[in-house]
């Protein structure tokens, strides 16, 4: 490089300047330096910081971090705030009661809602109501959390845009009265009805509006009944029954105590004689029945009969025992019609034994027995089971007191028929849906749907989106029923009413004032108390003056809102004659290839619980499977077939079929196929959709037998898989190794009434002495203990739903159940022992049996898990790490893991929001990931009755206390108390020669009792 | 084997490091305790009431506004409208009345900043030790000398159970307690 | 071992073991934060209807 300034580029060379041309020394010495000279004259490195830049910008960050850390100060423990003004009666942390009415179901049960700072977290049965006594169905229970749905509609929708209710009301009267104009109908499309106010609502929009026309259909009904007792005795309204009465039961395809009529009063008359502790005088039920049943798996004696020769089952019954006598005169036209019958058809199936013991013990038992018919049975076997009642002389179990009551007859086949036909001519103006969903639950060949879509104004007034109203042009939404007011007549002299305990949460109206507004024609005529103003002046004009009570009617409305059921004096129609010849009119079965019977799902009700995470996961009493329906087959026919348990298979009947997953069910008759109804939901929140195949389609509008019940049915095997997640392993019953392991391992211990008689300590022949090794803990004073008796235990799992509910147990959904973590704390394990063919069914609630000497206690690394001095076995939450090592050395499996944060977890947490989250009893821990948990005998009742008991100044007795699933029980078969105390029904119980422990002899010592089941056979072997 | 920089940091340099940085962690845990847990924690209320005027110089009884401290579980702050059965009338012009009443016909509720919190996993009970004749004044302090409520006690688990287990001592003025209970499942469930 | 290497085998997996831990633990705390951002917070209103009665006596 040359000194020159000058840049060379091939033969030329650049310069800057002239001096640089010059090569001046000067411009070269610049040249030298970076910078001209005296600019970093003042940077000395020497006096630079120590700190390097990346140590300064290392303690820039660091010390902006913790200034961030110190910006919140870490003390504040947030806010306080009381209310500006307390309403009375309402204190932070006291619940408070109201009393109101279940709609759950047709059967109108009373009940008592707990709510905790004005939102209902509770509901349970209504102790002053005389039908259901203080008990609710675990639909009841679990309907709770139908309030706090997070896809609840929450304002009108006008073709599922949002609209205004004022634009809305507008509208529709604008149409009703247009549709008055036209002369065309105006249809109000409903379900069962039970409240005579609603009927004077309907009459009053009927008189305004008089084109109108009220169409009430309700999928699973009494209507078969209740038109053969009109055949019968010329009246619609028939009595209940006194189960507590008769000796010996026969119950015909009849759930009476698990899914039909009002199963909750059933179960509780019924195992009024099942009493150990008192007498022994139990009943004996017979089953006669296709499919297995809640009642067929509790009965003494079970025959296989399918349902479609259930008419040529009674006949020949009737025949039997006329030739023995008869309480009535039987006609010999009757006589002659009877005398075809033959038991001998049955003998094959059912065996000559079972046949011989059912004739001797109805006519040894004439006047003190009962026959009932389920409701899916065709009419005819109903009128013949009226007449078999009356020639036993069986009519007094019948109660006149309780009549089963008509607020509003359903509409017949024909009236749809014809609104069809109507809506199809465009001779419909308006259709307004009044919280139904016909076009889930009518039959499809009605052609409901299409015809519907012809009608120019459709209107559906519903809780949330469901099929109806995805095909309405209105879509209103209406109050929960823990919104509303109302009130029910369905029983005879038993007036009881409905109260919101919360004021609606979203723009929802009551559906009654809602048809009040369009009466009243003003859109502004709408106000909240318009509904409740109706219904307190329908009050004092019909029940006040028939009560003629003292005081005036301000302060009885007040007092009967209290009470929540008003009883009123009947006068009792008595039993006219029967009118033996509507039996003429009846006609024998026809029965070729297969059966099906299509029944009541036990939590889904007719599809509307659908979206009720708690019911959807309440394991099948029988089967133990949850979030689905299945096709349920004997083990015979599943032979004949080749299908397995998940096989899809595809079931016939006159060209409309349905494929779905094969269940192999042991003690169903062969060739019958058992599905249920209600599942298969397409317009539904996330919970319910698609959950189950839809087995409505299988009914028919025409149907030779009964709507339920279709005998030339086919049924094959389909192609593919569908899993069905049970929470009860699936075991053969040929497998050597479980084969009746329950029995053996004396974890269901039973016995026959006979044999008890004979020999009372039968249960403890072979017990061994058990003792322990280390010093016992003494408790002197209150011992917790329960008592379950597995004879009035009928598997109805209202006990599991109370418990949910209780204790905020998080839905967990299908794939989770799949590997066995449900949630539930407590289940109901169910055994088969026997045959295949003829098994029989033994159940048995499990739950922490809080062990004196518990195994999970003594393994847990950082003692989260102890025992109290009371008696039980705590679990604290907060301590929990998860090591899980409790639950494996538990022997009844009894602790449910938090595998994951289910509410987060369960259908991309569906359930966590600010809405859902209200329905959590405050009293109980949610837990959360990563910890154990199990029952806690209801810890938080026993501490709050301590609480009370000492505010009171009195001492804490055992029967203060009443756990969630002591107070659900219909039965009374969970028993809870003290055990210290020796007059205490739980001491009681335990000092009974028929309670035993599961698993005595590990010594853990449980403190749940079981009483030993006796059934009441001729022998005293179990069959 | 030759010693190498990294023997001497990991056999000295790092357990000392280790052990310096734990005993200042557990050291400063355990001391820093009280104030963590709140003792002289004073913070300042949305209005100016005085423990001292209305507890101390009228003598009004805890009870009177605190009512629910004998029936159920919380104790309560009293709702605006037990203020106003006095405030409507007495010393209505006063600054911090007239911030009260302004909160009462608005209908607003007074947020108040919480002083005394026990954590969510345990179930304290007030109407238990309230009705076995605790004295406020126990666990709360000298309210009634406190200008502005701040919290003078210890609210961990150990002050509780050291009452429970010595009640004779802590609680001097009754003449008959029982030891409190100290199994788990009464505060933990 | 070769002593010109700057980042031998072990220096290298142990900062990508680092790395991904650090990597973890941070993303956690940012998924906190998004997720919170989508709960669904739904304006409630609790009310109790006025002319409701109560029943408290009888339970």
């Amino acid at each position: 490089m040359n000194n020159s300034d000058k840049i060379k580029d091939d033969n030329k060379s650049y310069w800057k300047s002239l001096k640089a041309y010059d090569n001046d020394p000067e411009v070269l010495k610049l040249k030298q330096n970076e910078f001209v000279d005296g600019v970093t004259d003042e940077f000395k490195s020497s006096q630079l910081p120590d700190i390097s830049r990346r140590k300064f910008l290392a303690l820039l960050s660091a010390s902006a971090a913790l200034t961030a850390t110190a910006c919140t100060d870490y003390r504040d423990k947030g806010e306080i705030v009381p209310y500006n003004k307390r309403p009375e009666n309402v204190s932070p942390g006291t619940a408070n009661f109201y009393a109101s009415t279940c709609n759950g179901c047709s059967q109108a049960c009373g009940i008592i809602v707990k709510t905790r700072e004005g939102r209902p977290i509770k509901i349970d049965g209504n102790t002053d109501h005389p039908i259901n006594k203080g008990k609710i169905c675990a639909k009841g229970q679990a309907s709770i959390l139908n309030l706090y749905d997070p896809e609840r509609l929450n304002n009108p929708t006008y073709n599922k845009r949002k609209i205004d209710w004022s634009d809305a009301d507008s509208n529709i009267i604008d149409a009703l009265n247009k549709s008055q104009t036209d002369g065309k109908q105006i249809a109000i499309v409903t379900g069962a009805i039970v409240s005579p106010t609603i009927k004077k609502v309907f009459d009053t929009f009927t008189a305004k509006y008089n084109n109108t026309k009220i169409y009430s259909y309700d999928l699973l009904n009494d209507a078969i009944r209740r038109d053969a007792w009109f055949e019968c005795y010329g009246s619609n309204d028939y009595p209940s029954i006194k189960w507590n009465e008769p000796n010996i039961i026969l119950a015909l395809d009849s759930d009476f105590l698990g899914s039909e009529g009002n199963y909750i009063e059933n179960m509780n008359l019924f195992t009024q004689k099942r009493e150990t502790l008192s007498k022994l005088d139990f009943n004996r039920l017979y089953a006669a029945e296709g499919r297995m049943s809640v009642t067929g798996s509790l009965a003494d004696y079970r025959l296989r009969i399918p349902p479609d020769q259930q008419y040529d089952f009674v006949m020949a019954l009737t025949n039997e025992l006329l030739k023995k006598g008869s309480a009535i005169s039987i006609n010999s036209q009757v006589q002659a019609k009877v005398q075809k019958f033959s038991l001998n058809k049955f003998e094959r199936t059912v065996g000559k034994e079972k046949l011989t013991h059912l004739v001797e013990d109805l006519n040894a038992n004439r006047g003190k027995s009962i026959i009932h018919a389920g409701d899916t049975l065709s009419k005819d076997v109903h009128i013949a089971v009226n007449l078999l009642n009356e020639i036993l002389g069986n009519t007094q179990i019948y109660d006149y007191k309780k009549t089963f009551k008509t607020v509003l007859p359903g509409s017949t086949k024909g009236d749809f028929k014809q609104l069809i036909a109507s809506m199809n001519n465009d001779g419909v103006g308006v259709v307004i849906h009044f919280d139904s969903n016909p076009v889930f639950t009518l039959a499809g060949d009605f052609g409901y749907t299409s015809a519907l879509k012809k009608v120019e104004t459709i209107v559906a007034l519903t809780e949330s989106e469901n099929e109806t109203s995805s095909v309405a042009h209105y879509t209103l939404p209406i109050n929960n029923q823990l919104e509303n007011w109302g009130d029910a007549y369905v029983r005879g002299g038993v007036y009881s009413l409905q109260q919101p305990v919360i004021s609606p949460v979203f723009n929802t109206r009551q559906k009654e004032a809602v048809l009040l507004t369009w009466i009243n024609g003003k859109t502004n005529s709408y106000s909240h108390n318009i509904y409740h103003n109706f219904l307190m002046d329908n009050f004092n004009t019909e029940i006040y003056p028939r009560k003629k009570p003292f005081s005036d009617q301000k302060t009885f409305w007040l007092s009967a809102l209290h009470d929540g059921v008003v009883t009123l004096d009947e006068n009792i129609q008595p039993s006219k004659e029967i009118n033996t010849s509507a039996l003429l009119n009846t006609n024998e079965s026809l029965s070729n290839g297969f059966v099906l019977h299509l029944t009541n799902s036990y939590y889904l009700s007719d599809g509307k619980f659908a979206n009720n995470g708690w019911l959807q996961e309440l394991p099948h009493p029988i089967t133990k499977v949850a979030w689905d329906n299945y096709a349920a087959v004997s083990p015979n026919t599943a032979k004949e077939i080749s299908v397995e348990n998940n096989d899809l298979v595809e079931v016939n009947i006159n060209g409309r079929n349905l494929t779905l997953p094969a269940l192999v069910q042991p003690g169903m008759s062969d060739k019958t196929i058992n599905i249920e109804l209600g599942y298969g939901r397409k317009v539904c929140g996330d919970v319910g959709k698609d959950v189950g195949s839809n087995s409505i389609k299988l009914i028919s509008k025409d149907s030779s037998i009964s709507p339920f019940i279709y005998s030339n049915a086919s049924i094959k095997k389909s192609s593919g898989t569908h899993k069905l997640v049970t929470t009860q392993e699936h075991h053969s019953l040929d497998d050597t190794f479980v084969k009746d392991f329950h029995r053996i391992r004396n974890i269901i211990q039973e016995g026959t009434v006979n044999k008890y008689k004979n020999d009372s300590n039968f249960l403890h022949h072979e017990k061994h002495e058990v003792f322990s090794i280390t010093n016992e803990h003494e408790y002197n004073g209150m011992k917790w203990a329960m008592a379950i008796d597995l004879n009035k235990c009928t598997n109805c799992s209202v006990c599991i739903s109370s418990c949910n509910v209780e204790n905020n147990i998080p839905v967990v959904g299908k794939p989770q159940v799949e590997r066995g973590r449900e949630m539930q704390w407590m289940r109901i394990d169910r055994y088969y022992s026997g045959t295949p063919d003829e098994p029989i069914v033994s159940n048995q609630p499990m739950l922490c049996q809080h062990c004196d000497n518990a195994p999970c206690e003594n393994v847990c690394p950082v003692n989260a898990t102890n025992h109290s001095p009371d008696g039980l076995n705590q679990m604290v939450y907060n301590r929990c790490v998860g090591t899980r090592y409790c639950s494996n050395n538990c022997p009844y499996k009894v602790r449910r893991y938090n595998f994951f944060d289910y509410r987060d977890e369960f259908a991309d947490a569906y359930y966590e929001n600010d809405l859902t989250a209200l329905v959590n009893n405050p009293e109980v821990t949610v837990r959360s990931r990563g910890v154990m948990e199990k029952c806690t005998f209801c810890v938080q009742r026993i501490m709050e009755a301590r609480s009370n008991a000492i505010r009171d100044g009195r001492e804490l007795k055992g029967s203060d206390v009443v756990t969630a699933c002591q107070q659900a029980c219909p039965t009374n078969a969970i028993v809870f108390g003290n055990a210290n105390d020796p007059e205490s029904p739980v001491a009681k119980l335990r000092d009974l020669n028929l309670a035993y422990h599961v698993l005595e002899e590990l010594n853990i010592k449980p403190n749940v009792t079981y009483i030993a089941k006796l059934r009441n056979t001729h022998s005293e072997e179990i069959a | 084997m030759k010693k190498t920089v990294l023997d001497y940091a990991l056999k000295i340099r790092l357990p000392l490091t280790l052990f310096v940085v734990a005993t200042t962690f557990v050291l400063t845990y355990y001391i820093s305790r009280p104030e963590r847990d709140g003792i002289g924690y004073t913070p300042q209320q949305p209005i100016n009431f005085s423990h001292k005027l209305h507890a101390g110089t009228m003598g009004i009884d805890c009870q009177y506004c605190h009512i629910n401290v004998t029936k159920g579980r919380y104790a309560t702050i009293p709702s605006a409208n037990i203020c106003m059965n006095c405030h409507t009338l007495a010393r209505k012009d006063r600054p911090e009345i007239v911030k009260l009443t302004q909160y009462y016909e608005e209908g607003k509720p007074i947020p108040w900043k919480r002083v005394h919190k026990v954590p969510d996993y345990a179930y304290f009970n007030h109407s238990v030790h309230v009705n076995k004749n605790i004295d406020c004044t126990s666990c709360h302090g000298d309210v009634k000398e406190m200008e502005v409520v701040g919290q003078v006690r210890q609210f961990t688990m150990k002050a509780c159970l050291d009452c429970h287990r010595q009640p004779h001592e802590n609680l001097p003025y009754l003449k008959q307690v029982n030891i409190g209970p100290e199994n788990c499942a009464v505060c933990h469930r | 071992m070769s002593e010109n290497k700057n980042l031998d085998r072990k220096k290298f997996l142990s900062i990508v073991g680092l790395g991904a831990g650090i990597g973890f633990l941070s993303s956690l705390t940012v998924v906190k934060l998004f997720k919170s951002k989508i709960y669904n917070r739904k304006n409630v209103s609790v009310k109790i209807h006025p002319s409701a009665v109560k029943r408290n006596d009888k339970v």
